[in-house]
């Protein structure tokens, strides 16, 4: 079910384990995962809390390492980078919206959005430039110098959407965007990311988007639903629609 | 970052200005003292040597000479000239009946070497005049504005004012009294031992330091060179007395001060956006980056304390020498690079503590809530 595609896969895990602590303290938070994330696809992760979906999409995106089996992202094994290549390799291709939204309360919203080109070490002129664009992409363009505290919270999810977009990264990693908004935001902010894994990367590459929620109101913008339990995928939706 | 979180940064730079503010104007103090110390040396320039007695090691604390000493110094091989010069406390009555302690200077009736360098009113060569005596400005206030021509009465000899100088002070701004040399051994009897200095000129061709070894290695006496004898001087200060002691001591509590506000407060700065430094590292920031954003925000708290620390201590500066000019505060600008190695310390240890806690952090604590 999860190797359905070849070799064009945008992520690829193969048997993945990642145990946290040691003997009794252990906690086995993935026992096994295979999963291809395919470029253009918004792809779904559902499942209990605890099932290991943050842990799976930490690995992905490079922040945390496996404890066994084998991941592939973009090209690279994170495994054989080091920090800073790592470093180097999220800020060009990952983009990563927040449950707390995780915005620089003191900054206005356009230099929040402009961080990460600042990162990359775009100048500064044409990252605000360029983040004025994001946010006016995602309906903010009249927000530009407001700064977090004085938008609502739907709002602030799409800066940090825009600010996920702002480097035309290759994959989106969304940790359960909607879980802090109510229906009508969380249905603004899936159509932009939904909006986004429709997208072609500077380099016409096709992106893809993961989210991952037990939010059953917003499955229907998925393209593929993967559910988990117990640091596995499951192939029926066990105790899916707790929400 | 920090700079948005006015309350912490106005603490910060508080602190640091706090901290450089106390160092320099203590270093300028202190300074300001030592260069005092020598403020009787630098009334006389055309000495190349000082002689007095061996052991002598302040200014103010000679060992007198005999006048035998005088010619065993002008035969010197290599002396162009030496003559004496009286320096020594005495008290002075004033004609309402009170008493003040003067420093008296006798300077040579014919050469005039050692002589105040400024007159104020009155002539020099009036000084040649039996009894005669000239005051600086201090002694003039001291001596409830004498007038010229008034008379005092020292050791029950009488003196007369002809005329007021200006001279600089000695560390404890006493007054001082010019007169001629045999005036003043009149004025103030110390028995067979009473040269207290002979002031030595090199000739053209001879070194000083020759010839003050030359004359060293009389017996019981000793030549210092003009800039042995400041250092001697300066030494004494720093040795001798605990006043270098306490200057070390306010400055090692600025130190402290500015240590721990810095610290702390970029220890607290970090603790409050751990979340957000995580972010950052999540979306690919490198440690260099990192570095440089912490480096960039400690160095600019940092400049901005120092500028006002120092700022502030030189408007102290300015003030104490408008007024009584008693207390004279000095800052040469090798002070204001001294200032910055205290602020640099305080920023870096800051921005080490801060580093430390945001190079270990774990990206992965992004995505827990
Ligand atoms: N850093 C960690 N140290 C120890 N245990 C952890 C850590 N992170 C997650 N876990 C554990 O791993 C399991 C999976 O966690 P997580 O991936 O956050 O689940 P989910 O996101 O599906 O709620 C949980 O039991 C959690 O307690
Ligand atoms: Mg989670």
């Amino acid at each position: 079910m999860n190797d359905t595609t070849g070799h064009d896969a945008l992520v690829r895990l193969r048997g993945v384990h990642k145990t946290f602590g040691e003997g009794r303290a252990e906690v086995r938070a993935l026992r096994g995962v295979d999963l291809d994330v395919n470029p253009g696809e918004m792809l779904m992760l559902m499942g209990p809390s605890g099932c290991g979906k943050t842990t799976l999409i930490s690995i992905i995106s490079g922040v945390l390492s496996q404890s066994q089996g084998n991941v592939e992202a973009f090209g690279y094994q994170w495994e054989k980078l080091s920090e800073d290549a790592k470093a180097i390799a999220r800020a060009q291709n990952i983009g990563y919206v927040f449950q707390q939204f995780h915005l620089v309360p003191q900054l206005p919203a356009i230099e929040n959005v402009a961080v990460p080109l600042l990162i990359r070490g775009v100048p500064r002129e044409q990252a605000l430039r360029r983040a004025a664009a994001s946010l006016t992409d995602v309906g903010l363009g009249d927000r530009l110098d407001d700064p977090p505290r004085q938008l609502s919270g739907g709002m602030q999810q799409r800066v940090s959407v825009a600010r996920a977009l702002v480097g035309q990264p290759r994959l989106l990693v969304c940790d359960e965007p909607t879980a802090n908004l109510d229906a009508d935001n969380g249905h603004a902010v899936m159509e932009l990311l939904r909006k986004a894994s429709r997208r072609t990367d500077d380099q016409g590459r096709a992106c893809a988007v993961i989210v991952v929620t037990h939010d059953a109101r917003v499955e229907s913008f998925a393209d593929r639903i993967e559910y988990m339990e117990d640091g596995r995928f499951v192939d029926a939706p066990v105790g899916a629609h707790q929400a | 970052m920090l700079f948005a979180d006015k309350l912490k940064y106005i603490v910060l730079v508080c602190g640091l200005a706090f901290a450089v503010l106390l160092i320099t104007q203590q270093c300028a103090i202190f300074l300001g003292i030592l260069i005092r110390a020598t403020g009787p040396l630098q009334n006389i320039g055309q000495a190349d040597i000082w002689v007095a007695g061996e052991h002598t090691y302040y200014i103010d604390m000679v060992r007198p000479m005999s006048d035998r000493d005088l010619y065993r110094v002008r035969a010197t091989p290599g002396v162009q000239w030496a003559e004496p010069f009286f320096f020594f406390n005495t008290i002075v009555q004033l004609p309402d009946g009170k008493f003040t302690v003067v420093q008296v200077i006798g300077v040579d009736r014919q050469t005039m070497i050692g002589r105040p360098p400024t007159m104020l009113s009155g002539r020099l060569e009036d000084l040649r005049i039996p009894d005669a005596v000239l005051l600086d400005k201090v002694g003039r206030r001291r001596l409830k504005d004498v007038q010229v021509g008034d008379t005092l009465r020292l050791n029950d000899r009488r003196a007369t004012v002809v005329g007021f100088c200006n001279a600089k002070k000695g560390l404890l701004s006493k007054a001082l009294m010019y007169t001629t040399y045999e005036n003043a051994l009149r004025f103030v009897p110390l028995g067979r031992q009473r040269m207290t200095y002979i002031l030595v000129k090199v000739k053209e061709d001879q070194s000083v330091r020759e010839v003050a070894d030359r004359i060293s290695a009389l017996d019981g006496i000793h030549g210092w060179t003009a800039d042995e004898m400041r250092k001697r001087n300066i030494d004494f200060i720093l040795k001798d007395t605990s006043v270098g002691l306490n200057f070390a001591i306010m400055v090692g509590l600025g130190m402290f001060v500015g240590l721990v506000v810095s610290m702390s407060t970029f220890n607290q700065f970090t603790n409050d956006n751990l979340q957000h430094y995580a972010v950052i590292k999540a979306m690919g920031a490198r440690s260099r980056t990192l570095i440089g954003m912490v480096v960039v925000q400690a160095m600019t708290v940092g400049l901005i304390g120092y500028g006002l620390g120092v700022g502030l201590a030189a408007l102290f500066t300015r003030t104490v020498r408008n007024q009584a000019n008693e207390l004279v505060a000095f800052i040469p600008w090798e002070l204001l690079v001294v200032a910055l190695v205290p602020m640099l310390l305080c920023v870096s240890l800051g921005a080490f503590v801060a580093l430390r806690r945001v190079l270990r952090l774990d990206p992965a604590s992004v995505f827990a809530s």
